[in-house]
């Protein structure tokens, strides 16, 4: 019999009650069975009115870890700072609170409010430590408590434009979901009435052309009628084949619409079959993307591509930072974004160097337009200075410095140009107008291999500008055998690498022992942290440590890390730490930036500490330690 | 012998085990009625009956849930099912949920009701509409174990209204409130599912009496009383 009841033996219609709500949020819905009994075994509810302060600095060490089960808690700012009320982040169930202090073992430092009848889950912070042995996802969820709180930063963002929210989770589905339209096809030998037909009947304006094995092989657009059909003469029993644009560019359909709208503004196309292991399974159409957001990429590139004039061009200038502007207030991400304008900044650039090229005779010589520094790296934030050059090599008989002098009064217009278009002059002469920089593709080998064996201070700035270029236009040929040159040389001389991961050790993160952060002051003794100089620029100069050394060709600094990384033999988890919180810094420097005018700009990689809500702050603060991770890194790499 | 002795004859006697058991639980001293609500430890329960008739229908199941240090403890709660000779009618089976089979193969009716006295200790009791619940058990233990229960009781049927009378006007049943203050109760007639509904309700109305100034059990008794005075 029962006699020996143990009334604190947990029961099971209880632990119910709680593990069916926490199975609705992470972590706890992807941490197994046990592990959640566990926690559920221990939890206690409890009651809190709008208005109480939950846990506070007051508390200590927190007592336990905080799910809210309903209500809304917010995290206020702390005392004596105004923040707008936009900038305070409301809990709602199934989020935790504080991951953070936990995991430090400090106290929280703004307290937490309930600002809604409340009722909270409490795990005694004892036995979340003990989760932490027993459940490898809820160690996760804490240490990469990063990835969450960038995620819920993001969400701050589009709550200031409160209906992007809708087209930002739909602008993250991929294609699968969002065209569930059957693709509209037919084979080569189709005639064109019957194919024309058929887009008439199905009214979509394209029709894929599909071999026997479904797999895309053309397409064919209803804008295409009029001059390879109507104005061609063309019989309607021609074939399909005939008309139909070959190889369409087509896009996997586990991409998502961001990508989608990437290739269509990249390749100034307006129908892309979506397709699955090469096979057609639907299309997705320039419309159905402007269906999800206001301004279009692909508008924009066509100003572009059409700007027929300076004006003109500069008018697709704007647009571009108006573009920037609004998708940044949706909420989208800085890796996307950064993409998305460098795109349109290269075709921008690529569209003014044609612009220009028309008055200038370049015939005889072979030239690759070239980028540096972060547009090299496809990192432009809104509006950077030029830093360009050319390499050029010149076919039998013609002279190299008859061909400089060609190319320079080019180069020079394309740079009055740009400027012109919202890329400012660059002060420091990094452009390939200057007669230093538009060099052959010996005479820039021979360049860089002075810089790598020849290190002195200037050397070194030099190669960590130039060393991250990149071709925009022109016959890239040249830029690609000036990478293999440049892959050659670095990996081999252990001297200039020691000196380059010693350059990249030079500036600290501005993490204070004391005090949050190590800031610096203004004119008016206002302190900030500059976003640029030491936090962007700490995760760039890595990454291009490590991708000199292990000979990668990527630019980018994301992509340098996770190429890099995986042969550095990094984890996983670091490496998405590492390009996380990069992104983060970004995606700061781009708010600052964004939300800045003209006159502001010289300062608008400044931040303010105490302006940031205390989430940005807290994910500032851990990204600064991504970047010393990286840093001490390097150390014990390079012995420094 | 004990008071329970001559009783004995028209019951299935209790093992030495139990009879020590419910001799330890009659002779705890009452709980302290005077010190500071956060700080006394409250037993919520609802029963499951055969029925709603206080003569005929018997008990079937009691769930139990702690409130203390102003949380209710989910590791702390008590959840039996009292064998029955018959099942209870179709009808009531699926009020509560309790199939035939966990009826009748339920925990030995004392050794369920000592389990229950064991988990309550002296602690006050907890209830919406508690004179049904208080009335349910006490019959059961009478039954079983020769005893009623002396530990207080709170009735939350009249401890809300007197607590938030702006909110009063309407609310009959636990349903009522508990909607009111967005409580989910995902099993409605599981005995531990409204055990803790109405121990959230609990909570409530704890930390509103905290503003009104009712710091212990004594006044929240008072308030009950004065409640169900007005309502007479």
């Amino acid at each position: 019999m029962s006699d020996q009841s143990s009334p604190a033996h947990p029961v099971e219609s209880l632990l119910n009650s709680a593990m069916a709500f926490l199975k609705h949020y992470p972590p706890f819905d992807e941490m197994d069975e046990a592990n959640l009994r566990y926690l559920c075994g221990h939890l206690s509810l409890a009651y809190y009115p709008t208005g109480t302060e939950i846990l506070t600095s007051g508390h200590g060490l927190p007592p336990y870890l905080y799910i809210v089960q309903r209500g809304a808690v917010q995290l206020r700012p702390s005392a004596g700072y105004h923040v707008s009320g936009a900038n305070v982040l409301a809990l709602g169930p199934g989020e935790c609170f504080s991951v953070y202090a936990l995991m430090e073992q400090r106290a929280v430092g703004s307290p937490y409010t309930a600002v809604a009848d409340t009722f909270c889950y409490r795990l005694p912070a004892k036995i979340y430590a003990e989760l932490l042995h027993r459940s490898q996802r809820f160690q996760e969820f804490s240490t990469h408590y990063l990835r969450s709180l960038l995620r819920d930063s993001r969400r701050l963002i589009q709550m200031h434009s409160a209906s992007a929210a809708a087209e930002q989770h739909a602008m993250n589905k991929n294609l699968c979901e969002l065209s569930a339209r059957t693709p509209i096809a037919c084979a080569a030998d189709t005639s064109l009435e019957e194919a024309l037909r058929r887009m008439h009947q199905a009214r979509v304006g394209s029709i894929v052309v599909i071999n026997a094995d479904n797999e895309p092989i053309g397409i064919f657009s209803r804008s295409d009628v009029l001059d390879r059909v109507t104005l061609a003469r063309r019989a309607l029993t021609d074939p399909i084949s005939i008309v139909m644009t070959p190889k369409p560019v087509t896009i996997g359909g586990e991409a998502t619409a961001y990508d989608a709208a990437l290739l269509i503004a990249t390749h100034g196309i307006r129908h892309l079959p979506i397709t699955d292991n090469g096979k057609l399974i639907g299309v997705v159409t320039e419309r159905d993307l402007f269906a999800l957001q206001r301004v279009s990429a692909r508008g924009i590139n066509r100003t572009i591509t059409q700007a027929g004039n300076a004006d003109a061009l500069e008018q697709a200038g704007r647009d571009v930072q108006t573009f920037a502007r609004t998708l940044f207030s949706q909420g989208v991400s800085a890796e996307q974004l950064t993409n998305l304008i460098t795109t349109l900044n290269d075709a921008l650039s690529q569209r003014a160097v044609v612009l220009v090229q028309k008055d200038h005779d370049l015939r005889g010589i072979s030239w690759c337009w070239l980028t540096f520094g972060s547009e090299g790296r496809q990192e432009q934030t809104v509006s950077t200075d030029q830093d360009n050059g050319l390499v050029f090599s010149v076919g039998a008989g013609v002279d190299v410095e008859q061909a400089r002098a060609r190319l320079l009064a080019f180069a020079q217009a394309v740079n009055a140009q740009l400027d012109r278009c919202g890329f400012p002059l660059c002060l420091g002469q990094i452009m390939a107008g200057n007669p230093r920089w538009c060099l052959s593709l010996n005479e820039w080998q021979a360049q860089f291999a002075d810089w790598v064996n020849n290190t002195n201070p200037e050397a070194l700035l030099n190669s960590v500008i130039f060393f991250d270029f990149r071709a925009l236009t022109g016959d890239e040929g040249l830029a690609i055998a000036l990478r293999e040159y440049l892959n050659q040389l670095v990996p081999d001389n252990t001297r200039f690498l020691r000196q380059l991961a010693q350059y990249a050790l030079e500036v600290k993160p501005p993490l204070g022992l004391i005090r949050d952060f190590v800031t610096e002051e203004t004119e008016d003794k206002s302190s900030f942290i500059d976003l640029k100089k030491s936090a962007g620029r700490l995760f760039v100069d890595a990454a291009r440590v490590m991708a000199l050394g292990t000979g990668i060709t990527a630019t980018n600094t994301a992509s340098r890390i996770r190429a890099a990384g995986g042969l550095l033999k990094m984890s996983e988890a670091d490496i998405g730490s590492a390009v996380d919180a990069f992104f983060f810094i970004q995606q700061l420097r781009l708010r600052s930036q964004l939300s800045s005018d003209e006159a502001e700009r010289a300062v608008a990689n400044r931040i303010v500490p105490e302006t940031l809500n205390e989430i940005d702050r807290r994910i500032l603060k851990e990204s600064l330690r991504q970047a010393r991770k990286l840093q001490s890194r390097l150390q014990l790499d390079y012995q420094l | 012998m004990s008071w329970w002795s001559d009783l004995a004859g028209r019951r299935p006697p209790l093992s030495s085990a139990q009879t020590a058991a419910l001799k330890a639980f009659v002779s705890m001293p009452a709980c302290d009625q005077t010190i500071e609500i956060e700080a006394q430890r409250f037993v919520v329960v609802d029963v499951e009956s055969t029925g709603l008739n206080l003569s005929t229908d018997r008990l079937i199941a009691i769930g139990a849930v702690t409130v203390s240090n102003g949380a209710i403890q989910l590791d702390q709660g008590l959840d039996v099912v009292l064998q029955q000779a018959a099942p209870s009618a179709v009808d009531n089976i699926l009020i509560h949920g309790i199939d035939g089979t966990t009826q009748t193969t339920g925990k030995d009716p004392a050794g369920a009701l000592l389990e229950f006295l064991a988990f309550i200790g002296n602690s006050p009791l907890v209830a919406y509409h508690a004179p049904f619940d208080r009335s349910m058990i006490n019959k059961a233990t009478k039954t079983y174990l020769g005893m009623t229960l002396n530990n207080p009781w709170l009735d939350l049927a009249f401890i809300a209204p007197a607590l938030l009378p702006e909110m009063a006007k309407g609310k009959q049943g636990l349903d009522d409130w508990t909607r009111a203050f967005e409580i989910v109760n995902t099993n409605r007639h599981n005995a531990v599912a409204d055990a803790l509904a109405t121990a959230q309700l609990l909570l409530v109305l704890i930390s509103r009496a905290n503003q009104e100034n009712a710091v212990s059990l004594r006044d929240l008794i008072k308030l009950e009383k004065a409640q169900q005075w007005l309502t007479r």
